[in-house]
This record gives C-alpha cells, structure tokens and sequence, in this order.
C-alpha cells in the first residue's frame, strides 16, 4: 500500500513512498521487459527498477511528508503528523530527530520546505483557539538539528493566523507564503520583513492542494471538491481558469520542468488529467479559455498482472529534473513511472520521406534509402524506380515485364500481351471474332455477350469429336477456331509440347488432354515421376476396376495438382469434369484450355463467365487472359488497383493497350492522369513526357496545339514559316534557331518584312546568327542542356523583362550576376523561375 | 541501433505542424513560437537547410499547408490568434552568391473572419483552383477563393459552413474532377457524448453550396486529425482519423461511368475498416504515403507507428518508431490499460483545443 510518494528533490534518483511506513527506494537500471528482476526489486519502467534502501517505521501514517531540499541534509524529511508534531528525521541507523511541537495539539494539514531558501519550513496547522494557525520554523537557529533538541527552547520563527485553520501552505519563491485558510480564503503573505504582511487575499473555497509552477512562479493552483483553480498571484482577486472534474480532486502538481502543465488526480480514478493552460494565458477576451486536457493512464505492462480494480491511483509524483517523467502510486503499493509526451506531428511527402517532430524542437527523418523504410515494402519507391527504368515504355511489350521482374504477375501478363498480340496479328484473319481487337480474351474470342438479363450468350457453333482411339467412355472433345485460338491464348500447343513451361507434371497434364497417353506417359517416365507414370500405365476404362477404384479413392492426397488432374481425368471422378475445372491450384490458362476441350457450348460460355467473374473479385490479373485488353477488363484492373494501389501498371496497360478506350472512358483516363500527376511529383518530368507521347502516338486530336508563338516586332507576323502561323510542334518555333547549316538562311531577319530579328542582349548579334565555332562550353551546366549543343545557341527571353539573348552566353551571365543583363533593365531574371533550382 | 536523421529546427517551442510542398523538396514548419520556418532538402546530402523563419502571428501556429506550385510558391498559415494568413515567395534584392536570400516570404492576406482560434488550414485540390478551407473553434469552416491567382491579396469568403461544434481539423478529399463531386471532412473536438465527431461534406454543384452528406456515426471521440488518402484512381475513398484510437473509413461512391456526368454522390457508403487501439492514447496525427497504402500515426505514446492494409483489408502496425528517432521493438502491448478509461468522456472539460499546449518557455509567453 501507498498513500503518497514524492521524488527526492536532491538525490534525484531516490523515491519516497509511504504509508504505515517510510520507504527511501532507489532507482537503478535494469534489464528491459520482459527480464524477471531479481527478488526485492520493483519494476518501476521498462528500464528502471527500485529497489528500498532505507526504512523509516516510527511514525505510522503521517500526515504529510516534505523532503528536505538543502544539499546538506543528507536525506532528512520533514514528517507532518496528526498529533500536530512536525518531526525531522533522517534515514540511517541512528535515526536523529528533531521535533517541532505545537502549543495545542491538532492535525498538521501541509508542510514545505522553501525551496529558495532550504532552512525554511511552513507548517500549516488546523484551528485551535487562541494559537497560530501557520507557524515558520528556521531550523538553521539554535541548535543544529543533527545535535539532538530541546523542544521547549525552540520557536517558530514566524506564526500567522491566530485562532484560524491553515488548509494548505506553499511557498511562492523565497519570501512570500500563500496559505489556504479557513476554507474561505487563499492569502499571500509577504515575509521579507521581519512583520510578516498580507499581500493578497482571494476568497475562495479553493483552499487545498495550493501549489506553484515552479517553471512561472506567479501561477498557482488549488482545488475543492471537483473544481481546479489556477490563479495568478500578480493579479489575485479571481481565478483566471476554473477546471470542473467529474469527481472530486485529490491531488494537484506543476510539471516541474515546462511551464503550465498541471497534472490532477481524482479520486477513485486509475488516470491522470493533464491540464495545458499555456494558452489560456492568451485568450484573455473571449469567454472561454482554451486548455487542453489530457489523461494519461499509466501503461503496465502485462507482466505486472494487475486486475482492474487494483489500477486506482492514491499519489502521483512529477520527477524534479527528468523531463516529462510522471510517477505514480496505486492503492495497492504499484508504482509505475510514466513519460509525458509533447504532442508529435508527423508528415509524408511524395518522395517518400517521412518526418515526425518530437517535443525537443527536432524533426526526424526517415525515406526510402533507410531499411526501416525498405521494411515497409512501399508501392510507391517500387512505382518510381519502375518509372526511372522506363517501365511501360518500352518499344516491346514483353520488355516491360522485365523491369518489373520481381513481380511475376505482372511480368507474366506483359509476356502474354506480347504473345497475344502477335498470336492476333498472325490469326485475325481467319477469326472474324477478333478482327478488330489487338488483345483479345477468351470472352471476346467466344463471342460472349452480355443479354439484356444479365446472363451472357454466345453464338459460337462448335463440332463435336468423338475419340474413339481412346478408351475413356467419355471422350467427347469439342473442337472449333475459336476454341483452338483461346487454347493458344492458354499457351496450350500439343505439337511443341516440350516448349511448354513448367513442371513435367504439367506437361503431362497437357498431353492426356490433348488425349495422348502414351506422351504423357512417357513424359512422366523422364522425368523423376515414373512411380505416377507406372500407376497410369495401368489405366484401365473398367468401371469397376480395382485401379480405378484405389486411384478414385486416394487421387486426392496427392500434392501435385496436375497430377491430381490426370486421375481425376482418367478416373471420370465426375462426369462434368468439375474436379478439373474447380481446381484451383491449377492456373487459369489451364483450365480454361481444358474447359475448351472438354466442355459443350453452353457450359463452356457459362464456365468462362464464371472463371471471370471470380478473377475480377479477386483482382487477380491472370484473368485478363478470359476478358483481353478490352473495356471488360476494366472492373478488374479497377479491382487489382484497389488492391494494390499500383496505378503505374494499369496506366501503362492503358495506353499500350487500350489506347482506342480511353477517349470512352473516365475511369481510364482517371488513371492516366493520377499516374503523371505521380509522375510529376516526382519530378520525373521526361518519363511523363515520352508516356505522353506514347499516350497521343495513336491520337493526333490529343496533340496540344503551340501554345507559344514568336512574332515580328515590326510586322506583328509570326516569324515561323510564312504563311502558316501556329501550325506544326511547338519546337518548330525554336528550330528556327538553330544555327546549323540547313536554317542559316532564314536566320536574323524576319521573313515577312526583312527587318532584322532581336540582338542577343551579351554578343548584341542579331538572333539567328551563328555562334563561333569557338562557343564558350558552360563551366557547369545548370540546366543539363549539355547533351544537345544546339539548344545552347536557341534564343531565350525573360517572361518578365521580355530581355534575352543565346542561351549559353545568359546561362554564363546569370552564373555570377541575379540582374538582367541590359543596361537600366533591374528585373531579377534569373530569380523569378524557382523551378530551375530544383535541379532533380 | 537505428536512429532517425534528426534536423535542429531551433524552433523555441514545440513544433505543430510539418508540411512537404508536392515535390517533397521543400518543408514548412510551425511552432507555438509563433514563427514560420521553410526548409529546402540538399539532394545530394540529404540534409533541410532552412531558408527562411519569420513571425507569422501573433500566437501558436497551428498548421502549415503548401498551394499546388502551379499557383506559385504559396504557403496558409493558421493560428490561435483567430487569423488564418497566405504568404507567398517573392523575389527579392540579393546577388546570384546568395539565391537563399534572395528571396523572402510575403503576407498576401489576413483571413480575419473567425472569431476564435483557426485551428486547421487547408489548399483545395488543384483543379478547384485557388481555393482555401480553414476551420475554427467557433464552429465554422469557410471557403475561401482567389478569383485571380495572380492576385493573392484578393480572397473572398465563398462559403461559410456552419458545423456548429468545434472545428480541430479539416481535410480535402484529394479526388479528380468529373468523378467525384469535391468532398471535405471536418473533424471536431467537442467532447459531448456519443454525438458523431467527423462530418462529410459535399459541394453540390446546381445549388451552389455545400451540403453536409454523413456523419460518421462510429466515431463519438474527439477528432484530433484526419486526412484523406491520396487517390490513385481507387474506387473508394480512405480516410484516416485521430482520435482516441487510429481509425480508418472507407467511403465508397456509387461509381458513375459516364462521361459527362457529374455525379451527385449523394449516395456514399461508409465503413470503418480498421480501428486499432495500440497507441493505447489518445492519437494526434495521422498522414499517408504518396499512394495511399501506408498511414502514420502518431500517439500520447510518444510514438509513432506505420499501418498498412492486407489484401484481407486487415490494418496492422508494420512498423513503430519513437519520438527521439529510434526504432521501437514490437512493445508489450497493454490494450488493457487503455480500455478502463475512455478519452475524453469527462462531460464539462474541453478535451483538447488544437494544438495546445506548448511548452511556452517564459520569456514567450509573458510578453
């Protein structure tokens, strides 16, 4: 059990907690959670433990406790108790005391040392008739406490209050005592006289409790009942903040070490509330102060084991010199020290660097260079360096898929579309279904439509096989082009078999469903299952074979999925092949090959449906081999971006290709613009570029028109080609000034009225005019135009002073000076375009 | 041990607000020492040298928030002393040998309309245009706009919402024209019970003005921030709450594929599908990466602690870092700690007035 505790204010690592008895605890480091402590050692923090140095057991319950804060006192305590006795005691061995007693016995209600001024002691005292209620002691006089006492000889050196009770004491600074009296008042008594003089007096019931910020030593807080008040000793008639609690308040305390936090306990609460009154210093007009409350509930750690009721706070203590460390004492003897945050703020900017300040002034960083960071697996460090490489922009679809490599999904998927589209170019020809489509799926292969009932029809006629060089019962195959097509959209081809990718198993699997059992035997044989190729071996069409019957019973503990599709197929385990076509460890392609094969019309129509439908709830992108690159596949790129938030991806698919959708669609271009915003923001500006010119490569409506034209200062005419002003690129306009060969004859002068062009504002040649061969290379580049000579000699201009010259010439003469260079012109060109000090 | 790059900001208060500007090179800082500070990322050393600090107002700046650079380099400022302010980077004297300096930060107006702390700020998405929000303890959040962005000192007040709880913060929802009606949520922190504590707003284009759509009625704590994720072409919204725990909503519009449709998404489907209590505190911040598939949370915990989503749609905290710039280890959580006392449910006390608190040294305050 513990009433109170209070931190040493000398010794700072030494607790005082007490209740029947006195403890002195030190505080010592110690292994962190979740490390048992030795016996006798109480975890106070994660890092912290105390362990009792010291016992003091004389006095039984005192009343109040104030530790001596002199440097000489070598661990002395002033003890307040019932009995109206104040005793100065020290931990030790031989306990030496001193005793302070008063004329008339009653209760001592508060005690404090001055801590300006450590041989000062108040002692406030409840109410006897015709004595003091508040008595002073210095114990410097006389005797020195350490030499034993005469308790007759020694006098308070200052006594206030007669016939009245002290409820509380506190000392503001090194001369002035505040005492909470008779329940009515709150006085401040001036004692730099040796006349002790009333200074202020607030009436009040808020007597108790009465403390002072140590940090802003003129703001002082009491409490009755469930009310705080904090006053302002400089101008002390009323509060400046009355804080209403739900409950009644036990205990107040200042933050010793930042101004203007207040930390209260309730009583029967298991938390603190943290008063910030900072703020409410300012808010002097309008009615209501802004105070933020907080409460901190002190955060045990499991290994404490506490039951609910036993988290019921009695004390809490602020540490003098830690920062923010708050200690607190439940009624149960659990001691817990808790740290007082700051407020943290946090951001995250688009290049991934996040930054979060702490209480302390500093801001922290962490991005994407940090391992902490790599650990997160952010999408968008991978969408940017997919982005550098140039993903999505390659002349070849399949190369696409090997910048993102690390991503099999997506790298397959652009194999595919590779594949498709030349598997497309090759068939459509003899597939009116696919004729006008680049990147069919199987649904616009089959000639799915959606019907006005939301079912889907199909108009695909196919011809019915039947293998009677197999011995299955149940061997009909269906066979069409477009059945054949979508098989070689699966990458299915019986001819090639040993090109095929993946497991022997697969392989295997591919050739019994192409019917051939004696490859995929033999298949088998090579490679390291032969024990599987011996049991197929023995097939047999035996309705009640015992091989059939074993291989029914045990065909599905096997691991390997193709394996289990073989028996499954073999075994006719049902007859509608569902085994098959609904499992889903094989891929997609797979079944939808077997599907073809395999499966009449109509159900092969509602099977496709089926499969799509399920991929685009999954997001799953093997599922643009049933919906192509077509608007069908948009809900479930839609879906796989929700998903993953890789709009990089679905923004290149876009514009590769969908390029003929997006004019159709909001959600495609929605994409797309997210998707160089991304870009731009990453100041990624030549990627965006040239995915802008793959965007319109196929669009010349979407081609911007010039937005600039350069016109005579004399005719008004564009000085571009005469005759057709604003039409062409934009560059047109600028390679005008290049001076190689082929433009120098239409250079320096205007084409319409022969009047010579603007002068370079350094050379002061006629613009157009070639540079010398000896043209001055730029020490530093600054704009990284170095790769392309020619646009050194461009003409450029100021937006603002409309003053210009070749770029090289103001490039070097912008490198030392920020004016313009033309006499009496003062626009600070260079300055104005805050851009080019970004380089990236 | 890992430790965070820390920059000394020599803020002489705690600092309130952190903001990036788009392309993530700049920074604006602000700090209860009433000051502006703007910082500007060295790409080669990776270090934030401050370029500029001033006095911005006349009490605690609560936040910060850079304009899309297309509107020039243009920072809002609000603050507790009732004023929200536009400031913008001009050209000034100064040599080429010290471009830093050569620029400095211009006031282009004082928006005086609230009667009390302005508490957040916040630019519009770009393709609004100009266009500010600012939200205050009086209970309004207003819409300003510059007609002319040519003109910064022209702002006129174009909407005044009244929420008629305390405003502690705002956010944009960050979507593209023509898909989504423009959409802001305002966070309160007025602690009555078991009253909704976010609201959604919507602006309804054929009768000019904003309509309040949702409440979210499974947030009844008080609202200390929230932010909108980016929208990568996602076909619902996520929004990120701070208040007694980290929540995250999704809000999900009846899609319209039209071309030339505006939608009136009156219709907006909201869940919260994450609430994670491992702050075991009150959270105070909230961001999210560039794409929206990260969010950072910071704590009464002194911590600050990353989320992301599973393909389940679960949210777990993948990563934790503390205050001083170290990395925390998974901790012992005690969720229990944090259950026996709710937040803020303490009927007469204001629960927390943003920002708050500073530690005001006193040679700032009693001046």
């Amino acid at each position: 059990m513990v009433m109170d505790l209070q931190w040493s204010p000398v010794l700072t690592d030494q607790l005082l907690a007490w209740s029947q008895e006195i403890l002195l605890y030190q505080t010592e480091e110690c292994e962190p959670l979740p490390t048992k402590l030795r016996p006798g050692c109480i975890r106070v923090s994660n890092r912290k433990a105390l362990t009792v140095v010291a016992k003091l057991s004389d006095y039984p319950f005192p009343k109040v406790i104030d530790a001596y804060p002199g440097t000489d006192g070598e661990g002395m305590i002033a003890l307040g108790l019932a009995n109206g006795k104040v005793i100065l005691s020290t931990f030790g061995t031989t306990v030496v005391s001193k005793e302070f007693v008063p004329k008339h016995t009653r209760q001592v209600n508060s005690l404090q040392w001055n801590r300006a001024n450590p041989n000062f002691l108040a002692v406030g005292l409840d109410k006897a008739r015709s004595d003091f209620a508040v008595s002073i002691w210095d114990v410097s006089l006389g005797s020195k406490y350490v030499n034993g006492y005469h308790s007759d000889v020694l006098r308070p050196k200052i006594e206030l209050g007669i016939s009245e009770t002290a409820n509380s004491v506190a000392w503001v600074q090194a001369r002035s005592l505040l005492v909470g009296m008779n329940g009515k008042h709150i006085k401040l008594f001036d004692l730099r006289d040796s006349q002790p003089k009333l200074s202020s007096t607030a009436t009040t019931k808020a007597v108790y409790g009465i403390c002072v910020d140590n940090v802003c030593a003129h703001r002082v807080a009491s409490f009755a009942e469930n009310q705080v008040f904090v006053w302002d000793t400089r101008n002390f008639e009323k509060p400046f903040l009355i804080l209403n609690h739900s409950k009644h308040v036990s205990k107040l305390g200042w933050c010793p070490t930042r101004a203007g936090l207040l930390a209260c306990l309730e009583k029967d609460s298991s938390s603190l509330t943290l008063h910030d009154v900072n703020h409410a210093v300012m808010s002097t007009e309008e009615g209501e102060p802004a105070v933020l409350e907080r409460r901190l509930t002190p955060a045990y750690p499991n290994e404490l084991e506490l039951a609910d009721s036993t988290t019921v706070l009695s004390s809490f203590a602020w540490h003098p010199t830690e920062e923010h460390l708050i200690t607190t004492a439940t009624f149960n003897g659990v001691i817990w020290s808790s740290f007082v945050y700051e407020r943290l703020t946090l951001n995250w900017s688009p290049t991934s660097i996040l930054g979060w300040s702490d209480g302390k002034r500093t801001i922290n960083f962490i991005d994407n260079t940090d391992d902490i960071y790599t650990s997160l697996d952010d999408i968008s460090v991978k969408m940017k360096l997919r982005a550098k490489n140039g993903y999505g922009l390659k002349a070849q679809l399949r190369d696409n898929g090997n910048i993102v490599a690390d991503d099999e999904d997506l790298k397959n998927l652009w194999t595919w579309l590779d594949f498709c589209k030349s598997l497309t170019e090759k068939e459509k020809h003899h597939l009116p279904s696919i004729s006008t489509v680049t990147f069919p799926g199987a649904q616009t292969v089959l000639k799915m439509e959606s019907n006005n009932g939301g079912g889907v029809t199909s108009t695909i006629k196919s011809e019915i096989i039947n293998n009677s060089s197999f011995d299955l019962r149940n061997s009909k195959t269906y066979r069409s082009e477009e059945r054949s097509f979508v098989q070689q959209l699966c990458g299915w081809s019986v001819e090639s078999i040993h090109d095929l990718q993946g497991t022997p198993t697969r392989k295997a699997a591919i050739a019994l469903f192409h019917l051939k059992l004696r490859l995929a035997i033999k298949i088998l044989n090579e490679s390291d299952n032969s024990i599987v190729a011996m049991a197929i071996a023995g097939f047999s069409d035996d309705q009640n074979s015992l091989w059939r019957e074993l291989a029914l019973a045990k065909f599905n503990q096997l691991s390997d999925p193709y394996i289990r599709a073989i028996f499954a197929f073999l075994t006719e385990a049902d007859s509608n092949y569902e085994t098959i076509l609904h499992e889903s460890e094989l891929t997609v392609a797979d079944r939808l090959g077997f599907a073809c094969s395999f499966l009449p019309d109509a159900k092969l129509i509602s099977f496709v449906q089926e499969i799509s439908n399920d991929m685009i709830k999954k997001g799953n992108l093997y599922g643009i081999l049933l919906t192509g690159m077509t608007p069908q596949s948009i809900p479930l790129l839609q879906r796989y971006l929700n998903l993953t938030a890789d709009v990089q991806s679905v923004a290149v698919l876009a514009i590769r290709t969908m390029a003929s959708d997006i004019a159709s669609s909001a959600i495609l271009k929605l994409w797309i613009e997210r998707y160089r915003d991304l870009l731009d923001s990453w100041k990624l500006w030549d990627e965006r570029a040239e995915f802008d010119i793959l965007k319109n490569r196929n669009n010349p409506a979407l081609i911007p028109q010039p937005e600039v034209t350069v016109s005579c200062n004399f005719c008004g005419k564009s000085i571009s080609a005469p005759g057709v002003p604003g039409i062409g690129r934009s560059t047109q306009i600028f390679s005008r000034f290049i001076t190689t060969d082929v433009k120098l004859k239409q250079t320096s002068c205007c084409p319409s009225c022969r009047k010579p062009l603007p002068r370079c504002s350094i050379c002061l040649l006629h613009m157009g005019t070639i540079l010398g061969s000896g043209t001055e290379q730029p020490v530093v580049d600054m704009y990284k135009i170095g790769a392309c000579p020619e646009a050194l000699s461009w003409y450029t201009w100021c937006q603002t002073c409309r003053h210009g010259g070749h770029t090289v010439h103001l490039q070097q003469w912008f490198r030392t000076q920020a004016e313009c260079p033309v006499s009496g012109c003062t626009c600070k060109c260079i300055n104005l375009d805050r851009v080019l000090e970004f380089p990236s | 041990m890992f430790v965070a790059r820390g920059v000394k900001t020599d803020h002489k208060d705690l600092i309130h607000d952190v903001a990036f500007d788009y392309y993530g090179t700049r920074m604006a800082t602000c700090s209860s020492d009433q000051t502006v500070r703007v910082w500007e990322l060295d790409a080669q050393e990776g270090n934030w040298n401050c370029t500029a600090s001033w006095k911005a107002h006349s009490g605690s700046v609560w936040k910060v928030t850079w304009a899309n650079p297309e509107y020039g380099q243009v920072i809002a400022t609000c603050s507790f002393d009732r004023t929200a302010a536009v400031w913008e980077e001009v050209v000034g004297e100064g040599s080429i040998g010290d471009r830093i300096s050569a620029t400095h930060w211009v006031k282009r107006t004082t928006l005086v309309d609230s009667r009390t702390s302005v508490t957040d700020v916040k630019f519009a998405p770009r393709y609004l245009g100009l266009v500010l929000a600012t939200c205050s303890a009086d209970g309004f959040v207003r819409i300003y706009e510059a007609p002319d962005v040519m003109n910064l000192t022209q702002w006129s007040l174009q909407y005044e919402i009244p929420v008629k709880l305390s405003c502690s913060c705002i956010a944009w929802n960050p979507t593209y024209p023509r898909h989504f009606a423009p959409m802001i949520a305002v966070g309160t922190d007025d602690s009555t019970v078991d009253v909704p504590k976010v609201m959604i707003y919507e602006f309804n284009e054929n009768l000019r003005r904003w309509n309040r759509i949702e409440s979210l009625k499974d947030i009844t704590d008080p609202v200390n921030d929230l932010s909108f994720a980016p929208n990568l072409g996602r076909s619902h919204h996520l929004l990120g709450v701070a208040t007694k725990d980290l929540k995250v909503v999704s809000l999900e519009p009846s899609m319209v594929e039209d071309e030339n449709q505006v939608p009136s998404s009156n219709k907006v489907t909201i869940r919260t599908i994450a609430q994670c209590p491992d702050h075991n505190s009150t959270v105070w911040r909230v961001a999210w990466n560039v794409t929206g598939t990260i969010l950072a949370s910071s704590g009464d915990d002194g911590c600050v602690r990353l989320w992301k989503g599973n393909y389940m749609g679960n949210w777990r905290c993948v990563s934790i870092l503390r205050g001083d710039g170290t990395q925390a280890n998974a901790e012992p959580t005690s969720a229990a700690a944090s259950a026996t006392s709710p937040v803020g449910s303490f009927g007469n006390s204001r629960f927390m007035k943003l920002g708050a608190a500073a530690a005001l040294k006193q040679d700032v305050v009693w001046h």
